[in-house]
């Protein structure tokens, strides 16, 4: 047995691995890559430092030692698994009062048979500082790989980061992502995942509000087809008073593809003012689709409104016969259809300088 | 042009058309009325073939053809239109985007050849004219937040634009304030030619002020109690469907 990962996968009781099972990632021979040179970068901003994690280890030990592992909260096994082997990363540092809009674009390069790449980025936003940082996979190979990576982004007060996410990766690609974020005051964090493809996905998004006036947007889509699993985590934690958070994910699945959603929201005692809403909608296209959703809300303070819900549906069948009483082909309806499911979600794409681009490949992946 | 003979309809396990027969000619316009629950709009769903409005015995007929094995898509693109009386709203849609698709896949399948950009904005904005509806319509989303007069006008203005054969048009009138009826109605009555028929479905007979129709039959309990010229309206108006169904028993 020569896959390292094997004897650092979560037990198989964890809830939070209930629904996504890691037996699959035994079935592959993955190798810890020996090229370290994974990532291509787009676009560095003026102003914004951004270097090997190693190399920042050494020239920039003021900057890392006091963040890095500090924004993560390590509870299973692909944790310490990062931990222990990650190969390479980025550190991204945004000085204060630097606001760069342009995107930052970190590309994942295509993997080799059976390799196996693992990162870990740390991201600083220093006082009033503005970032837009997007991470691509888009392995073209079809050959099994594995990428495991966690981003730790720190936003200090004021901070504005958007962190966009697009996975369309090959038919056996296996991912395993986290993001960590922690908060300070009136930072403004906002998350946007696109999971278009990959074989088997499984990714967690832990944000942690410390300081008053914190604010978070996290937005979601997936759509998985064929046979492949995609798993969203989301916790967001309030642990002071007066943040705000909302979590909006919608889900197609098709075929016999799986989605599982588990969203959690922590309101801590005394974190009063507290607005959160979380919500997840999917359509599933076939009787074969899947879907296990489950949001949650733990209250421990009072004066907070919180409010979440889950809805699983198919494609409104009014709508699909007015479109087809206009001459229009079942094809371009469903499309249609799926737009207007995903309205909400691409108009927060919009809103950002890479969200033309995205919206555009979502468009394309949809034909 | 559409020929319809003991036409019964069911939704679920519930029947609602009992043997309707309906001859309809080209360049006539036909008024269908009658009372709430009397199967109005179920005739129109049948008629465009909504799949959960199923046809348990008799016939329809268009241009000739046996209209049963074509599909909601099929009959459009074949020149039927049924304007809704609750259209969809499609978020996320631009109306433009959605006309074009709607007209070019008609278009096409008429082996007409189908607009490109320029030209579609070109003649959908004449059509906007002949309705007297803002160029800004077209770069809402599909009737999304629209107003029910606006909706309505949505409707004509596609009326307007596919140029059906066959046009059908459920309860546009209801909704509308005097003017926007006084709009549609001018809609409506461009759009009568030789080759052309329309079927209204009404309520009241307040649109037929407007749009005067060539026949109107009396639906109720599932069939056609009464047909006759647009004088009937007007006996209707004064005395009520009720006057009908008691002569019917």
């Amino acid at each position: 047995m020569s896959n390292p990962l094997l004897q650092y996968l979560p037990d198989r009781h964890d809830e939070a691995w209930k629904y996504t099972k890691c037996d699959v990632l035994t079935k592959h021979d993955f190798k810890l890559a020996t090229s370290t040179d994974f990532v291509e970068i787009d676009g560095v901003p003026e102003g914004v430092l951004v270097l090997p994690l190693a190399e920042a280890f050494i020239q920039h030990e003021d900057k890392t030692k006091p963040y890095f592992g500090q924004v993560m909260q390590a509870t299973h096994g692909f944790h310490r698994f990062n931990d222990e082997l990650f190969q390479s990363g980025l550190f991204i540092y945004v000085p204060e009062g630097v606001q760069v809009t342009e995107p930052l674009t970190l590309k994942h390069t295509k993997l080799g048979i059976n390799e196996m790449h693992v990162l870990r980025h740390l991201v600083v936003a220093e006082r009033d500082s503005m970032l837009n940082l997007v991470e691509t996979y888009r392995e073209v190979s079809d050959a099994p790989a594995f990428t495991n990576v966690v981003t730790e982004i720190m936003l200090m007060s004021e901070a504005k980061v958007t962190h966009t996410k697009l996975i369309e990766s090959g038919k056996q690609a296996f991912h395993v992502g986290d993001v960590f974020v922690r908060q300070k005051q009136n930072s403004h964090f906002e998350s946007h995942s696109l999971f278009l493809s990959g074989q088997w996905v499984r990714s967690d998004t832990t944000v942690k509000l410390e300081e008053k006036g914190a604010h978070c947007l996290m937005n979601g889509i997936y759509l998985p087809s064929d046979d492949e699993h995609i798993d969203h985590h989301t916790k967001v934690e309030h642990a002071v008073a007066a943040c705000t958070s909302s979590q909006d994910y919608k889900g197609i699945i098709s075929d016999k593809a799986r989605a599982v959603f588990n969203g959690k929201v922590v309101v801590l005692e005394g974190a009063m003012q507290t607005e959160a809403k979380q919500y997840n909608k999917n359509v599933l296209l076939s009787k074969d689709a899947e879907i296990d959703t489950k949001p949650e809300l733990q209250i421990f303070a009072d004066d907070v409104v919180c409010a979440h819900g889950a809805t699983v549906g198919q494609l409104d069948e009014e709508a699909l016969f007015y479109l087809a009483s206009r001459g229009i082909d079942a094809e371009l309806a469903h499309k249609y259809l799926i737009q207007a499911f995903l309205a909400d979600n691409i108009s927060y794409l919009k809103a950002l300088d890479v969200g033309e681009a995205i919206e555009k490949c979502l468009m394309e992946h949809m034909e | 042009m559409l020929s319809i003979e003991d036409l019964n309809v069911s939704v679920g396990d519930k029947a609602i058309l009992k043997g309707l027969s309906l001859n309809v000619k080209p360049g006539e316009v036909h008024a269908i009325m009658g009372p709430n629950g009397s199967g109005k709009s179920t005739l129109t769903k049948a008629l465009a073939g909504h799949p959960s409005y199923e046809v348990t015995q008799g016939k329809m007929h268009y241009l000739g053809e046996d209209l049963m094995p074509l599909s909601p898509t099929e009959r459009a693109q074949a020149g039927i239109f049924l304007s809704f009386q609750y259209p969809v709203e499609i978020p996320g849609v631009a109306n433009i985007s959605f006309l074009k698709a709607s007209v070019n896949a008609v278009r096409k399948a008429q082996g007409k050849t189908p607009f490109d950009a320029m030209d579609f904005l070109t003649f959908i904005r004449e059509k906007c004219e002949a309705l007297g509806v803002d160029e800004g319509f077209l770069y809402r989303n599909l009737n999304e937040g629209f107003s029910g007069g606006e909706k309505k006008r949505n409707e004509i203005l596609q009326l307007l634009a596919l140029e059906p054969k066959l046009a059908i048009l459920d309860e546009t009138d209801s909704g509308l304030d005097i003017d926007a009826l006084r709009v549609i109605s001018e809609g409506i009555n461009a759009m009568r030619a030789p080759d052309r028929a329309i079927v209204l479905v009404t309520h009241y007979q307040r649109l037929l002020n407007y749009v005067e129709p060539d026949y109107i039959h009396v639906l109720a309990e599932g069939k056609i109690i009464k047909s006759g010229d647009k004088s009937l309206a007007h006996i209707l108006e004064d005395k009520g469907y009720s006057w009908l169904e008691t002569m019917e028993s």
